[in-house]
């Protein structure tokens, strides 16, 4: 199989976290944070040591890892968490549902309000002035995505960020594109939340996540309250990092192989990996269009030069065979074997300003595995399906 | 033996790394029901040098729930 989905999870996963997976039930058998036995301290250890690790990648402190299940469960826990009866929400128009959905359900309960953001593709200041133009008095948050998963926009969040301290509103930011793909410090480009996917860009399996505090300032309502393993004795949840935020029994497993997931992330590192996932996407690209009656969005539809401003967009392409519904593409392609997403995304909103909500897209993302003989490959499929497509 | 209790089990890790920084060994352990603080917490238990890790540990900004030597 020519697995082409890393946008929607990362496959296959590096020799070290399979192994993790394997190992972690026999080696890490203890609770975590309950018990003082060597099993649960062992375990409560390797768990340390991942939050040290995704500290370190962030630029925050290891108490301000909060684990979650995905980088959904991380972001309705930023959002619900932060907002306050009849505050004002800033989302743009490229947003996931992961984005979208929390904050609509919040205006539909009557709790919030939101606005959305149009971004100009590589045009930071007017992007960003979009988000300034939005800010009202009781402007709580800009929740915006790191890059489009369906148009591979990137979007300027050292701007956009400028314009969130200068209001004093928070930013919570998608990472689920671009964690792992391209280097982020949270205190170098002013985030107050990141919520990143476990099993993309960082290599971990399924089931894992994280929401990262980018300082001690910030205080959420809880989506969940339970056990901690600490504080049994008081009735309400501990008000302390990231107890606070972790009731229940971590995913132990998960999150021991998430830990070498972002160790072999942080041995290539990320200029290595996006270089190489995003010279795929370019090759991919390029000759998607010289077999015409193929209709390339987002950043491949608008950019002339693919070599201008290497850091505007993540490894996603997003096509169209001309006269063919997106979905059927994507199922003549999986019968000679290759894996790509088609429909909607999850992204409502970006097939909205991408004029593609009826038809939906195919959508290319290539990973740290695959190789130009893919591409290639997948290329030479797209030719044979496009000629029966015409004829 | 000093055993200086913290709140939850990563800021007992935490604390371990800073006074290892320091120079200072210590091991991670469940607070023990001796010490009279109900509730599940985890401690430093510090063979030598107790007092000043404390104050480091205090210094840094770790909330101590207790210090008791024994």
């Amino acid at each position: 199989m020519v697995y082409l989905d890393n946008a929607a999870t990362t496959f296959p996963k590096p020799r070290g976290v399979i192994k993790a997976l394997a190992d972690s039930a026999k080696i890490y058998g203890g609770n975590p944070g309950r018990s003082g036995h060597k099993a649960s301290m062992k375990t409560a250890e390797m768990i340390y040591n991942t939050r040290i690790a995704a500290a370190k990648m962030f630029g925050t402190t290891s108490e301000n890892i909060i684990f979650t299940q995905n980088c959904t469960h991380a972001l309705n826990l930023a959002i619900k968490g932060v907002v306050h009866q009849s505050d004002h929400l800033i989302i743009s128009n490229l947003e996931h549902n992961s984005v979208l959905r929390p904050v609509h359900a919040l205006s539909m309960s009557g709790r919030a309000t939101y606005s959305s953001a149009v971004i100009s593709p590589g045009n930071p200041k007017k992007t960003a002035a979009y988000f300034e133009r939005l800010i009202q008095k009781n402007t709580r948050a800009i929740i915006c995505t790191h890059a489009s998963n369906v148009t591979g926009d990137v979007f300027p969040i050292k701007e956009i960020s400028e314009v969130a301290q200068y209001y004093k509103v928070l930013l919570i930011i998608d990472a689920a594109q671009t964690a792992g793909v391209l280097p982020i410090d949270m205190q170098q480009t002013g985030i107050d939340i990141l919520c990143c996917a476990g099993h993309k860009g960082l290599y971990g399996p399924p089931g894992t996540g994280m929401l990262v505090l980018g300082h001690d300032n910030i205080k959420l309502s809880t989506l969940i309250e339970g056990g901690t393993g600490s504080n049994s004795i008081e009735f309400k949840q501990p008000e302390f990092v990231p107890d606070r935020y972790e009731s229940g029994t971590l995913n132990t497993v998960g999150i021991y192989a998430l830990g070498e997931g972002m160790k072999f992330v942080g041995s290539l590192g990320t200029e290595k990996i996006y270089n190489h996932e995003i010279g795929l996407t370019d090759r991919c690209a390029e000759a998607m269009k010289k077999l015409g009656n193929i209709i390339l969005y987002g950043m491949y539809g608008e950019s002339q030069n693919l070599t201008d401003s290497l850091a505007k967009r993540v490894p996603v392409l997003s096509f169209n065979i001309d006269g063919l519904e997106s979905g059927e593409t994507a199922r003549r392609l999986s019968e000679m074997d290759i894996a790509v997403r088609a429909g909607l995304h999850c992204s409502p909103l970006a097939h909205q300003h991408l004029k593609t909500l009826e038809s939906g897209t195919v959508r290319v993302s290539p990973g740290v595995f695959n190789t130009s003989h893919d591409i290639d490959y997948f290329i030479s499929c797209v030719k044979k399906i496009k000629v029966r497509a015409i004829s | 033996m000093t055993l200086v209790i913290l709140t939850s089990i990563t800021f007992a890790y935490k604390a371990k790394d800073i006074l290892k920084n320091r120079g200072i060994r210590s091991r991670v352990v469940k607070t023990p029901v001796e010490a009279g603080l109900a509730g599940c917490s985890y401690s430093l238990e510090l063979p030598e040098r107790g007092r000043e890790a404390a104050d480091i540990l205090k210094s840094s900004g770790l909330k101590i729930q207790g210090i008791i030597k024994y």
